[in-house]
């Protein structure tokens, strides 16, 4: 398999150099940027100006993409399989921007990379296919000999990282992989609790990672990490911690208890209404509507999508569409807003979607009319315009970085 | 030549201050002409290239390498090392030990045992000996490497070969020399007197993890008086498994009963703390040569009616282990014209076959196993579609891990699946306890032949085993031809 | 979408429980307490912590305790096993919210009016008040670096939501009154007054609330030494207490 790199600001600060060196079943791997000639010799990559990616065939590439704002060049060039490496918005970043368009380059990603172990979570409840590039194990957990004939030991997260990607890269399921490395932190985690105990965000961890893992014991740790909060006067973890429960609870199969749970936690007039409708879901039998509901309350976005892709009902497209929305798979989320019947909000809602969609597949004329079409039903859709400008810029930015160099 | 005169104290620091020059220059010979054999045990063929290659670089002249797979789906490594390389590479046998085989069969009078994990440095083994010449009740010699637990445990963060190095070259005249005796190693790289196997034989085969088998056989060398000498002065990089479930006390469960412990916790502190030396002496696991050689197999084939004969004639031509001896059991009492006699020359073999009042296959299933000479018995019916080498996977699974049961859950049919859920929740409720194993389509598993292996059961007509909640159960799975990447190995 | 017939929270018809714990009370404010009481709630729950005076016997007098437990072996000294026992009680007879009360607290006439209207909604789960502690009789309170209670509120009306996680710390003094557990869920801190009179005795019977205090804690592990030693102060700043005051 070939790579193709695109960083965010260049060869000097991306993070990842290590992980080109180990990537597995390569043949090329190519970089977005000038890299110095003399560091090209220390690490086994070529550079190669933006423009003559053109020249690529993409359908033998697996792109790696550290930046949110190459989002319209890879949706152009579209290469066989596509890696986000999310990070936390740089400082010198608008971070409503970066964050938007991170969660839809995500969106578009085969496998989602990261070094932040929050980013991680939260991926991990949005969707398959997440690696984090952290552990606290010292130890080696295998090897490979890089281009340049060097034996490499790996990490136990590098080596979870290279048989993800070689699994992705022969179109094998990788989720075996991603299972492994929640194995892995709640092993960690359980061992810190024995060491700190009573640590209510080492609790919590635990069971965020037991939870994954669909066992039953996330109760005990999450109540721990709970009285923990309340303890320790952190008052608000509602919604963070006595919420979840109901999460948990759904898991179990115990649906009316989940339901109560969510019931104590809900105040504001939509998850009032909400209870009344899981309330009547439960009464008329709609059990995986029930579940699907309090996983996307939870941010469970990825065991609901998974509940509901197997239902066909007016209602499951409903919540499907919900939780598309809210996980940026908005290209997705179209058909389901075109098989309804739409409010005027919705209408809007709709138009605003379909516009990001053009801007990101480089339809700037259609993006702009859609979002002027929705700026007459209400006008802060006109701030869409400005992002799109903001988002032009960056990339123009990061574009740059792509052909500086290699013009000199 | 006369015996020379021993040196008196004053002598003794010169002496030292020489050896230790002549070891900076790299002159200081071997200690031991008649070679040392280094047998690899190998499971993952990437880390097995790198351990091989590491062995030829580092190790004596002299050294004969061995390299036994552990698996019987490792692609050969001849092609990576050229003919001159002292490296033999032992054909696969399913069922046979064939470190201990290897072992048996090393003429040398030091044998060093390692797993394909493990990565060695420079001088390893010119260092790793010298305990024993310095002490003769010096018996097992071991590096201090992260795959080791206790006193030898030690983890040198490199994230490459060359960072390994260094550390070996920054460090090596640190503990030059230093070694001390330890009550236990549980480590994958250990050298030895090969005596030590006339004394007490090999690894256990019935302790389940490698931990323990190496823990019980260093514990049965101190029991007549051997030593472990720790080395301070050698460091081997291990590699870990990513498939490693971490510890778990149930694996432990055969070394505690057979050492009379409650339970084993997981910094295996329990290994010092006790007094295992003084412990009555345990019977050695002489290496049997009848380990060397595929076990002997019981199928016990459950026909429903004469008409399957062809079949199980077609199978027995095609299936590919060696040494089996055939069961058939069939209901009805009546003869079976057209089958032809055990031993008669016909077309199939029969060593035994068994009527039995129709429905009645408990009685059947019971007398079949009073019969059964193998040492692991293997279940046929009709309906699973066996391929030709499934006798052969269920010996493999059922001798290395080691397990009691081996269960080939995909080729179960759907049927039995579904009469065996069925069966599950009769016996236990919906929610059964986690210890009480499930019960089993009996032409899908094989167990040792032993004893009690469990209970049969029968349910609409389908057959099943329930095991004993104390049994080790593994599950085969379909063998994909992956490309070996990392992974692999065993902890 | 059909009414829920066991809501969380009920906007109407909210029963009120008081709980209280006691010993040998029967000489102090309990009567006058449980008079008060049963003029603003529906149900009172006691337990008798192993009382040797009248105290059991006071409290059967009013009809409105309607679950009276005495304790045979005092728990005063494992108060966290006392206060779990008390909420437990309180919580199998049912209610709808709580009130906990000490034997010597009253509730001011405006706090008293204002109780229905506090627990008939559905915004929040527990209702804080002032406390007062009475100085050396009924007429002033204490306001000083050390008292200073009525500056904060406490939180003693509580919403009983079956199926919530309630826990109590476990400390051998000075444990909340009320589960830790109600932290979490949103409150309302009134402006109403509870007068505390526990303090509002003699010198005398306050130098051996001191006594016990400094034998029970001598390390100050679960309160206050420097408020322990306040007890004893000469001249406390006492404020005149006006009813109605805003």
């Amino acid at each position: 398999m070939n790579y193709l790199i695109f960083s965010h600001s260049g060869w000097g600060g991306f993070p990842y150099k290590r992980l080109l060196d180990i990537l597995p079943d390569r043949r090329d791997v190519y970089f977005i940027v000038r890299v110095d000639e003399e560091e090209e010799s220390g690490f086994p990559v070529k550079s190669l100006p933006l423009s003559s990616i053109r020249t690529l065939d993409s359908s033998e590439f697996t792109a790696i993409v550290a930046s949110p704002y190459w989002i319209q060049t890879i949706r152009e060039w579209r290469p066989k399989h596509l890696i986000a490496a999310l990070e936390r918005c740089p400082d010198e970043e608008e971070t409503n921007l970066w964050n938007k368009y991170s969660g839809l380059l995500a969106g578009y990603a085969d496998l989602v990379i990261t070094s932040s172990e929050k980013i991680y979570l939260e991926q991990c409840l949005r969707r398959d296919g997440v690696i984090l590039l952290h552990g606290d194990d010292p130890l080696s957990y295998g090897m490979v000999t890089n281009p340049q004939d060097q034996i490499l030991f790996l990490q136990d997260y590098e080596a979870l990282f290279v048989q993800a990607v070689s699994a992705l890269n022969r179109g094998n399921s990788f989720e075996q992989w991603v299972k492994k490395q929640w194995e892995l932190r709640e092993r960690y985690y359980r061992s810190l609790n024995e060491q700190i105990r009573q640590h209510e965000t080492v609790n919590y961890l635990l069971a965020s990672y037991l939870y994954l893992l669909n066992d039953a014991a996330a109760e005990q740790y999450l109540t721990i990490s709970f009285e923990q909060m309340l303890l320790k006067d952190f008052t608000g973890c509602l919604h963070s911690h006595y919420r979840f429960f109901s999460a948990i609870e759904a898991k179990k199969g115990d649906l009316a208890k989940a339901v109560r749970i969510y019931a104590i936690s809900a105040f504001s007039e939509a998850e009032r209404n909400r209870v009344r409708l899981l309330e009547s879901w439960l009464e008329q039998g709609e059990d995986r509507l029930v579940k699907a509901e309090l996983f996307r309350v939870n941010e469970d976005y990825r065991a609901a999508i998974r509940l509901l892709k197997e239902m066909n009902s007016p209602e499951s497209d409903n919540l499907l569409l919900q939780n598309y929305v809210q996980t940026f798979r908005w290209e997705e989320s179209l058909p389901l807003l075109d098989q309804s019947r739409l409010s005027d909000d919705d209408k809007t809602v709709r138009e605003v979607l379909q516009g990001t969609v053009h801007l990101i597949h480089n339809e700037r004329h259609l993006a702009v009319r859609t979002f002027l079409r929705a700026s007459v039903r209400d006008w802060n859709v006109l701030s869409r315009i400005a992002e799109m400008l903001q988002l032009e810029q960056a990339a123009n930015r990061v574009m740059g970085e792509g052909e500086k160099g290699h013009a000199e | 030549m006369p015996a020379p005169i021993p040196p008196d104290e004053r002598n003794l620091h010169q002496l030292a201050g020489r050896f230790s020059q002549l070891s900076r220059l790299g002159m200081l010979p071997f200690p031991n002409r008649e070679g040392v054999t280094i047998i690899v045990k190998i499971t993952n063929p990437q880390w097995a290239a790198a351990c091989l290659r590491l062995l030829l670089l580092h190790s004596e002249p002299s050294a004969q390498i061995i390299a036994v797979p552990e698996r019987r789906d490792l692609p050969s490594l001849r092609h990576l090392f050229s003919e001159d390389d002292p490296i033999a590479f032992m054909p696969y046998e399913p069922g046979v030990d064939l470190a201990g085989k290897a072992l048996s069969e090393a003429a040398t009078p030091f044998a060093a045992l390692l797993e394909d994990r493990v990565l060695v440095t420079p001088h390893w083994l010119s260092r790793l000996i010298w305990p024993f010449y310095d002490d003769d009740n010096v018996m097992i010699a071991s590096p201090k490497s992260p795959a080791e637990a206790l006193d030898g445990r030690q983890n040198v963060p490199c994230q490459s070969l060359e960072d390994l190095y260094r550390f070996v070259s920054d460090n090596q005249h640190k503990e030059y020399g230093t070694w001390h005796a330890v009550p236990v190693f549980t480590g994958p790289c250990l050298l030895f007197r090969t005596s030590l196997l006339n004394a007490i034989g090999g690894v256990d085969p019935l302790l389940r993890n490698r931990a323990a088998k190496t823990a019980d056989w260093c514990l049965r060398a101190r029991q007549i008086g051997g030593k472990l000498a720790l080395c301070e002065d050698v460091y081997v990089h291990a590699l870990h498994s990513l498939d490693s479930a971490g510890f778990s006390s149930r694996e432990w469960d055969p070394f505690c009963a057979k050492w009379g412990l409650p339970e084993m916790d997981k910094n295996l502190s329990v290994l010092a703390a006790r007094d295992f030396a003084s412990l009555p002496l345990l019977p050695p696991s002489p290496l049997r040569k009848e380990h060397f050689s595929p076990p002997l197999v019981t199928a016990i084939v459950l026909l429903r009616d004469d008409a399957e004969r062809e079949r199980w004639i077609h199978f027995q031509e095609n299936q590919t282990y060696v040494n089996v001896h055939w069961i058939f059991i069939r209901p009805g009492i009546d003869g079976f014209a057209g089958w032809g006699f055990p031993g008669e020359k016909s077309t199939w073999q029969a060593d035994a076959i068994l009527l039995h009042e129709t429905g009645d296959w408990i009685r059947g299933l019971e007398a079949a196993l009073k019969l059964a000479k193998g040492e692991y018995v293997v279940y046929f019916s009709a309906g699973p579609n066996y391929p030709p080498d499934y006798m052969e996977r269920m010996v493999d699974l059922l001798f290395r891990e080691p397990s009691d049961i081996a269960a080939a859950a995909s080729l179960c049919e759907s049927s039995d699946i579904a009469a065996a859920a069925s069966l599950c929740e009769q016996e236990s409720g919906p929610v059964r306890p986690s210890s009480q194993p499930p019960p089993f389509p009996l032409p899908c598993i094989a167990h040792r032949h032993a004893e009690d292996i469990g209970s049969f059961l029968v349910d609409r007509s389908s057959l099943f085993l329930l095991p004993r909640s104390s049994q080790r159960i593994v599950y085969w799975h379909d063998e994909k031809n992956e490309d070996w990447i990392v992974g692999g190995g065993e902890e | 979408m059909p009414n829920n017939p066991d809501p969380v929270r009920k906007t109407a018809d909210n029963r009120l429980t008081a709980m209280m714990q006691v010993r040998n009370e029967a000489d102090r404010y309990l009567e006058p307490v449980l008079k008060e009481l049963s003029e603003f709630v529906d149900e009172i729950v006691i337990v008798d912590d192993a009382s040797s005076d009248g105290t059991a016997k006071l409290c059967r007098a009013f009809p409105k305790v309607k679950t009276l437990v005495t304790l045979e072996e005092s728990r005063f000294h494992r108060e966290w096993e006392l206060r779990l026992f008390l909420w437990q009680l309180a919580c199998s007879t049912s209610p709808d919210w709580l009130l906990s009360v000490d034997a010597d607290e009253f509730y001011e006439d405006k706090a008293k009016a204002s109780m229905r209207e506090l627990i008939n909604q559905d915004r929040y789960d527990w209702v804080g008040f002032r406390f007062f502690d009475f100085w050396g009789g009924t007429t002033h309170y204490r306001d000083d670096s050390c008292w200073q209670i009525h500056r904060r509120h406490t939180r003693t009306l509580v919403r009983y939501i079956p199926g919530f996680h309630y826990f109590y710390p476990m400390m051998e003094h000075h444990v909340p009154r009320l589960p830790l557990s109600y932290a979490a869920l949103p409150g309302f801190l009134a402006e109403l007054r509870v007068k505390h009179y526990g303090w509002a005795v003699s010198r005398e019977e306050r130098y051996r609330k001191y006594l016990r205090y400094m034998e029970r804690d001598p390390h100050g592990e679960w309160g206050s030494l420097e408020q322990y030693e306040s007890i004893l102060d000469e001249n406390p700043n006492l404020v005149e207490w006006k009813e109605d005051a805003p």
